[in-house]
């Protein structure tokens, strides 16, 4: 290949690239810029959105530095995630309405589809009510409000869901069923081995083993 | 969870100090992402066919 073609093909490369980055980099572009436009710029209705026109200012740094408790709570979110992450995989199967419909306890298919729907009702709209069912259970104002209301604290109590209710391969309290084998400590590579169950012919085949292979590895 | 709370009061969003929160959110996992890069290439991939 001449030369000439080399340079026109990466020079199209990077030009096909363009809308790309400009899509990706975008929001950091805007969240960069709102944080520097002082108050007055910000709440001008006929100012420019995408530009700095009256003079970029720390002031929205500091404050959030030095008058909230931004560095503590950004302290305090390892450890946050790392608790919320290590019940995630626990229950990630059967907490999406999909694979709830895959469960086999009675009436299972109704349970499914009213929390399909629920996923279509604004947040804002499900918390009034659920804010009174807490008021109701006086449970407001305790740990225990949080149970109920943020889906990851509970998730790892289906740890001691029996087996036969969840589903063949999904996940089980005691351990998964992987084929003939039998988990004693599924992690989270045999809940992905689930999540991607392989379709038939050999390239199913082919993930099924790598999947057992890799989970099989974990143990 | 802090800055959503603390920064949305009723229906005013304080837009500069969010933003600044999420700029500042933001740097650790670019930085991260920087320095992973390849794995992340590479795992995208891997499964790939020709």
């Amino acid at each position: 290949m001449g030369r000439r073609k080399l340079r026109k093909r990466i020079l199209i490369a990077h030009v096909l690239l363009v809308p790309f980055l400009v899509f990706a980099l975008f929001p950091f572009y805007h969240m960069t810029l709102t944080s520097l436009k002082q108050d007055r710029e910000l709440y001008d209705r006929h100012a420019v959105p995408l530009l700095i026109k009256q003079g970029p200012t720390l002031e929205h740094y500091t404050k959030l530095l030095w008058d909230t408790e931004f560095l503590t709570w950004t302290q305090e979110q390892p450890a946050r995630d790392r608790a919320l992450d290590d019940g995630r995989p626990s229950s990630s199967a059967p907490s999406r309405p999909t694979r709830l419909a895959r469960l086999k306890f009675f009436g299972v298919g109704a349970f499914g589809t009213g929390i399909f729907v629920t996923y279509l009702v604004p947040t804002s709209l499900l918390f009034l009510p659920l804010a009174q069912v807490i008021n109701w259970l006086g449970l407001a104002d305790s740990k225990w409000a949080l149970v109920l209301t943020v889906p990851d604290v509970p998730r790892p109590l289906l740890y001691l869901a029996p087996d036969g209710l969840l589903p063949h391969g999904a996940q089980g309290g005691r351990g998964v069923r992987d084929g003939r084998r039998r988990h004693p400590h599924p992690g989270p590579v045999a809940y992905r081995a689930a999540d991607h169950r392989p379709g038939p012919g050999v390239r199913g085949a082919l993930r099924l083993s790598r999947c057992r292979g890799t989970s099989s590895s974990t143990r | 969870m802090g800055v959503t709370s603390e920064l949305i009061r009723g229906d005013i969003y304080f837009w500069g100090q969010l933003m600044a929160g999420a700029v500042l959110g933001s740097v650790p996992i670019v930085i991260l992402y920087v320095f992973f890069l390849d794995y992340y290439v590479s795992g995208l991939t891997a499964g790939a066919v020709k």
